[in-house]
């Protein structure tokens, strides 16, 4: 592999794990949330905690699932990246 | 548990420097710098009128915090603000925008349209928000004060108002700063301002396509209101529930024209 094209697939692989960590930080904070959520007050409307929990699974569904699919994907990525280096 | 605001404020400051630097790696230090100066412009202007037009506000639970067995006056528990509204709730925005945005893109693809990606951004925001924003309301963070449909004490206004923020300025994000294109119906315009075209900026330093990208925001500012309060009254009128449970720390009474 020449120079360039090496330094190219550096740089590739590290976006690529920049942005998988984003979506782990997502993820972190999504449950940070759920936490909060258990932990404090019940929500309007609710009258336990474990409501909160159970509201939190289903309204945030879309952002916790894109998410799982988006960090399974770049692992793809990635495996894709480190098999063409090789 | 009360959770203090302070602890949003800590949690947010946190993810956001971590957010950046990852943002610095994935999408390179100009670009990302771009996306936090046009988010903060962008969420700093819409929250700053939404706050002064009655919409919600950060004041009410002021004159609340103890230090010392002392009350300290004013204080309501943010630690910077622009102008009405705390940095936080700016950066908070960005933090969560801007990974939301690069998975949309990856996800769909570099073909599909801008705006489905945005619209894929923008429902992960959302969806984020609906969860966030109850938590807010039991702590007294902050408040709602327009009518609207309520559910779990947040008017369904403000999912409305945060979906159109991402879906706005990702697509405008995407179009200018990562495809470098532009959009034709603005070119003529673009063209007297900028004295060069700017519907093929790929020959451009990264900061003028940042100057074009602000420009672009404040075109499309009054078509973000426009948005936000033809679907917001739609569903006001509809489905409201609440004609306001409180009334807002500022003298306005712009929505008071619903009740």
């Amino acid at each position: 592999m020449n120079p360039t094209k090496h330094a190219d697939q550096q740089s590739l692989e590290a976006a690529l794990r920049a942005k998988l960590r984003m979506a782990y930080f997502l993820l972190l904070l999504f449950v940070i949330h759920i936490v909060e959520a258990y932990i404090t007050f019940p929500f309007v409307d609710h009258t336990s905690a474990a409501q909160n929990v159970f509201y939190g699974f289903i309204v945030a569904a879309p952002f916790y699932t894109i998410n799982i699919i988006f960090i399974i994907v770049t692992y793809r990525d990635l495996a894709a990246s480190r098999q063409g280096k090789g | 548990m009360k959770l203090d605001s302070w602890v949003l404020n800590v949690i947010l400051y946190v993810f956001f420097f971590l957010m950046l630097r990852e943002g610095r790696l994935a999408l390179g230090r100009e670009r990302t710098s771009i996306f936090l100066w046009g988010s903060i412009l962008w969420t700093g202007i819409i929250e700053n009128a939404m706050v002064m037009l009655g919409g919600y506000d950060y004041f009410a639970y002021a004159d609340y915090y103890r230090f010392g067995g002392k009350l300290i006056d004013g204080y309501a528990g943010w630690f910077c603000w622009v102008l009405f509204v705390p940095l936080a709730i700016c950066l908070g925005w960005f933090l969560l925008s801007l990974p939301a945005l690069l998975i949309s893109i990856r996800l769909l693809g570099e073909k599909r349209s801008i705006w489905i990606k945005a619209t894929c951004a923008g429902v992960m925001l959302v969806s984020f928000d609906m969860l966030l924003d109850p938590i807010s309301v039991v702590n007294e963070w902050w408040r709602w004060t327009s009518p609207g449909f309520y559910l779990r004490g947040v008017t369904l206004g403000n999912y409305i108002g945060w979906f159109f923020l991402l879906f706005f300025f990702g697509a405008l994000f995407e179009r200018t700063v990562i495809q470098k294109g532009g959009f034709a119906w603005l070119s003529g315009i673009e063209r007297w301002v900028f004295r060069e075209d700017t519907m093929d900026l790929s020959a451009m330093v990264t900061g003028r396509v940042g100057r074009i990208f602000y420009f672009r925001l404040a075109v499309f500012l009054p078509i973000f209101f426009i948005c936000c309060t033809v679907v917001a009254t739609a569903v006001t009128f509809t489905v409201a529930n609440n004609w306001g449970p409180f009334d807002s720390v500022f003298p306005n009474e712009f929505f008071d024209v619903l009740r």
